[in-house]
């Protein structure tokens, strides 16, 4: 019973079981072990095994959701914590606001929610509106809330184009944005190339980030370019062009069913990551995706057939978009 | 002391202690030359924050910021809101003070208030070192450390001209040259003509702000407030508005009752929007007050029909449907429920082994019948098994070619047996979500919420 906390946090994670993975993160806390180590000591170490797991095949999407869900609560439960502690000492100001949300259709709450908790630990005052935060969701919190800056999270590529979106949004009001998450490359080159006011690599980086963002900024307009405009009609269609393009998928593919579903459940992924890597301008993305693509068949026993399929099915789609086929031939 | 204050302090104490406005730099000159290039600047970075700015504490500042680095020395603007007053000041050469830290204390407020009911400029010349000075300065900025950086300055001519917009004075802005500099009868009319610029700008951001403060309001009425864990039962929750530039809609979700012995209550009002909000949330109060009486399901929508249907202009006014359940925990840890149905897509009950009930529970709808009568059904969740209420907004929502529907809820659910209330509703809505795509403008509110018993370790 004794076991290291990272040991039995995960015990706790993998069996669904939030009061004992609570109690092993708040006991921690109370005993003096600062939020940020806790955080990537027992929820980051956790979520990258469940990742991993999913990826071999060992765990379903379900038990990957179910288990960050464990996260999730452990992490809303840190906060609480650490405002109670915070409450005690009364040193917090009454600070502009830092406003932490996801990019729309971006589900990947916990990462944004960990951010939030180390802002807090940091002094900062934080509001976090969570996971698939709309447009309008966040012009309207960027009226009422008037915050310092806004805190963009994507763990997909997919959710580049989105992430857009929330930049011109929040500088239509001159508010700065500072962009991040495993969407992200490690020199923020698709995140200048997005517009962002500034972008961090990790949570601990972001201390510095901020104390240079200015306090107003230009709005950043619409691009117009080829590629975005490609882009942007990619994600119109993505619905049918994802329904097609999985319909054939199903048809030429030889794996086993199970596996043909695993692999096809990332064709709308795909295709949103090709239009991220036509708006920021990095063919990288396309070949991460390729890479992650084969990684989930193999794990499957799928032969490459099937990933084969799920590209050519998607080149079928994209064919009146030259800069995408581009991209996607030359992966 | 402070009654003194008050009373040297009023501002008509010191009204005519204004000299003539000084005479501008001579035209063509360089001073003059570069002076109007950076009333230019000031003019288009006006514009800009007009157009941007949509907050009144944000543009209040920026507003002093502007004023303090193109035109004059010294500003500061203040702002009445039904919020309370919006301030900011700034010294050439100093970190501006900001609504963040800037408080209007009572006295200031008093000689502001009296400033903005005379609408007209007033202009003050206070010389260093007199104690009209210190009185003037304290009661148009306060305590703030403002007072000590117009000392700093050495300015001696101060302009204040009120905010006027749609007849009324909204605000006050208070402006200084350094160096013992006075503003000139040029400058005057230059500020005057910004300070009508603004105050239509800052007007109508009062507006919008008082609008976002009501749907906020709103709003956070109708959002339920958490759950402590105390009460025996993981509680979790989702909803989204068709109108989001309203942020509030039809759909509604309360938990409430004593621990051990909770009310769930999910419904949808007719229609979206403010209306549909305010309709929701008479519902909710009428079931939180027939739950206080008793806290039998069937009887309280029951009565709740009643009030609807008798309050009422129009059937199609009080039209709405709900799930209400009652949740008992018993010394077990295994939630006995009770389910009424007010002709509402059915509840479902997750089992921990991943099978899926419908509770066929079935009742009219609510307002549209006086005499409508209400039953419920039995159910009981153990460790792992969930109750997920949800409206139409999932059941109906609009794919490519067809609905996502029973099948679609399903779907997601599987395999989330025995899985944490977040992640259940979480999964669903994200399924909902992909599969309505872009098309957001023909969505509807959706409202989700996942019940089980408090998980303390199922191993
Ligand atoms: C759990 C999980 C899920 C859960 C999420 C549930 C939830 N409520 O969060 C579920 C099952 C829903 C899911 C779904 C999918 N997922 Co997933 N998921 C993960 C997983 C395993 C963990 C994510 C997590 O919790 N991370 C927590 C911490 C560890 O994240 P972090 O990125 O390190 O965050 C830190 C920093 O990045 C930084 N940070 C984060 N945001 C920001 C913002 C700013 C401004 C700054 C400065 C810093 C900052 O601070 C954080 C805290 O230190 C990751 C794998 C992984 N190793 O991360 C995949 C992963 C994110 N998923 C991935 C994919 C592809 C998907 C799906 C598309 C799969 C599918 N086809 O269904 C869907 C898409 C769903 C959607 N639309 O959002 C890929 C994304 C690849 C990519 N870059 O595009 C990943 C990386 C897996 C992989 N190895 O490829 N997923």
């Amino acid at each position: 019973m004794t076991a290291d906390p990272a040991e039995r946090y995960w015990a706790a994670v993998s069996r669904n079981d939030t009061h004992e993975a609570r109690s092993v993160a708040t006991s921690l806390l109370r005993e003096g072990v600062p939020m940020p180590t806790v955080l990537e000591g027992l929820v980051g170490a956790a979520q990258r095994r469940i990742g991993e797991l999913w990826a071999s095949n060992d765990w379903s999407v379900a038990r990957e959701h179910a288990a960050t869900a464990v996260s999730e609560q452990v992490v809303r439960s840190l906060r609480e914590e650490q405002a109670r502690l915070a409450a005690a000492d009364r040193s917090v100001g009454a600070d502009r606001p830092l406003l932490v949300v996801c990019a729309e259709r971006e589900w990947h709450a916990l990462p944004a929610m960990m951010l939030s908790a180390t802002l807090e630990h940091a002094g900062h005052t934080v509001q976090y509106l969570g996971a698939d935060v709309s447009t309008t969701a966040l012009q309207g919190a960027l009226l009422e809330a008037a915050p310092r800056a806004a805190l963009v999270s994507a763990s997909l590529s997919s959710s580049l184009v989105y992430v857009r979106r929330h930049v011109e949004a929040a500088t239509s009001v001159a508010v700065p944005v500072v962009v991040g998450g495993s969407a992200f490359d490690r020199d923020g080159v698709r995140a200048l190339r997005l517009g962002a006011t500034a972008f961090a690599a990790s949570a601990a980086d972001l201390e510095s980030t901020l104390a240079a963002l200015p306090t107003y900024v230009e709005p950043v307009g619409p691009l117009r370019d080829d590629a975005a405009l490609e882009a942007y009609a990619i994600m119109a269609e993505l619905p049918s062009f994802s329904a097609d393009a999985v319909a054939r998928v199903r048809s030429d593919a030889a794996a086993d069913a199970v596996a043909v579903e695993a692999i096809a459940d990332q064709v709308p992924h795909v295709f949103g990551s090709v239009a991220g890597a036509l708006l920021t301008g990095d063919s990288t993305i396309v070949a991460e995706i390729t890479e992650w693509l084969d990684g989930v068949g193999r794990a499957r026993a799928a032969d490459t057939t099937t990933t084969q399929a799920v590209w050519s099915a998607v080149e079928r789609q994209l064919g009146e978009f030259p800069h995408a086929l581009d991209l996607v031939r030359s992966r | 002391m402070t009654e003194e204050l008050r009373r040297t302090a009023s501002p008509s104490a010191l009204l005519g202690t204004a000299g003539p406005f000084g005479e501008g730099a001579p035209a063509g000159s360089a001073e003059e030359i570069e002076r109007l290039h950076q009333r230019g600047r000031f003019l288009d970075d006006l514009a800009g924050v007009v157009s941007t700015v949509h907050h009144p504490a944000r543009a209040v500042e920026m507003m002093t910021a502007l004023l303090a680095e193109h035109v004059v020395e010294f500003a500061q603007v203040v702002l009445h809101t039904h919020q309370g007053w919006v301030a900011a000041g700034q010294a050439a050469g100093h970190r501006p003070v900001d609504s963040g830290g800037y408080r209007v204390g009572r006295l200031q407020a008093q000689v502001l208030t009296e400033l903005l009911s005379r609408q007209r400029p007033e202009h003050w010349l206070l010389p260093p070192d007199t104690p009209e000075r210190a009185t003037m300065l304290a009661s148009l900025f306060g305590t703030s450390e403002l007072v000590g950086q117009l000392d700093a300055l050495d300015a001696v001519g101060i302009l204040s001209l009120p905010l006027l917009a749609r007849g009324r004075a909204i605000g006050l802005v208070t402006l200084a040259r350094g160096e013992r500099r006075d503003l000139s009868a040029d400058d005057v009319a230059f500020l005057e003509d910004a300070a009508r610029r603004m105050a239509v700008a800052l007007d109508a951001c009062v507006v919008v702000s008082d609008n976002r403060f009501v749907a906020a309001t709103l709003r956070s009425s109708l959002v339920p407030p958490p759950v402590p864990t105390s009460s025996g039962l993981d509680v979790a929750s989702y909803s989204r508005v068709a109108q989001e530039e309203v942020a509030v809609g039809g759909d509604f979700i309360d938990v409430h009752g004593p621990d051990g012995d909770k009310t769930i209550l999910l419904g949808d009002a007719v229609g979206k929007g403010v209306v549909a909000a305010i309709a929701a949330k008479r519902i909710r109060a009428a079931v939180r007050t027939a739950s206080l009486v008793d806290r039998d399901p069937a009887w309280v929508l029951g009565l709740t029909n009643k009030v609807l249907v008798a309050e009422a202009e129009s059937a199609i006014e009080s039209f709405a449907t709900g799930v209400c359940a009652r949740a008992r925990t018993g010394a077990d840890g295994v939630v006995a429920l009770e389910i009424t149905n007010a002709g509402h897509p059915p509840p479902i009950i997750l089992r921990r082994d991943g099978r899926l009930e419908y509770v066929e529970s079935h009742g009219p709808a609510l307002g549209v019948f006086d005499d409508a009568s209400y039953t419920s059904t039995h159910h009981r969740l153990a460790p792992g098994d969930t109750l997920v209420c949800y409206t139409d907004g999932v059941t109906e929502a609009r794919g490519r070619a067809d609905m996502f529907g029973e099948d679609g809820i399903a779907a997601a659910l599987a395999g989330l047996g025995g899985a944490p209330s977040s992640a259940i509703v979480e999964r669903l809505a994200m399924s909902v979500s992909a599969f309505v795509g872009d098309a957001a403008h023909d969505r509807d509110d959706t409202a989700i919420v996942a019940v089980q018993p408090l998980a303390t370790g199922l191993a």
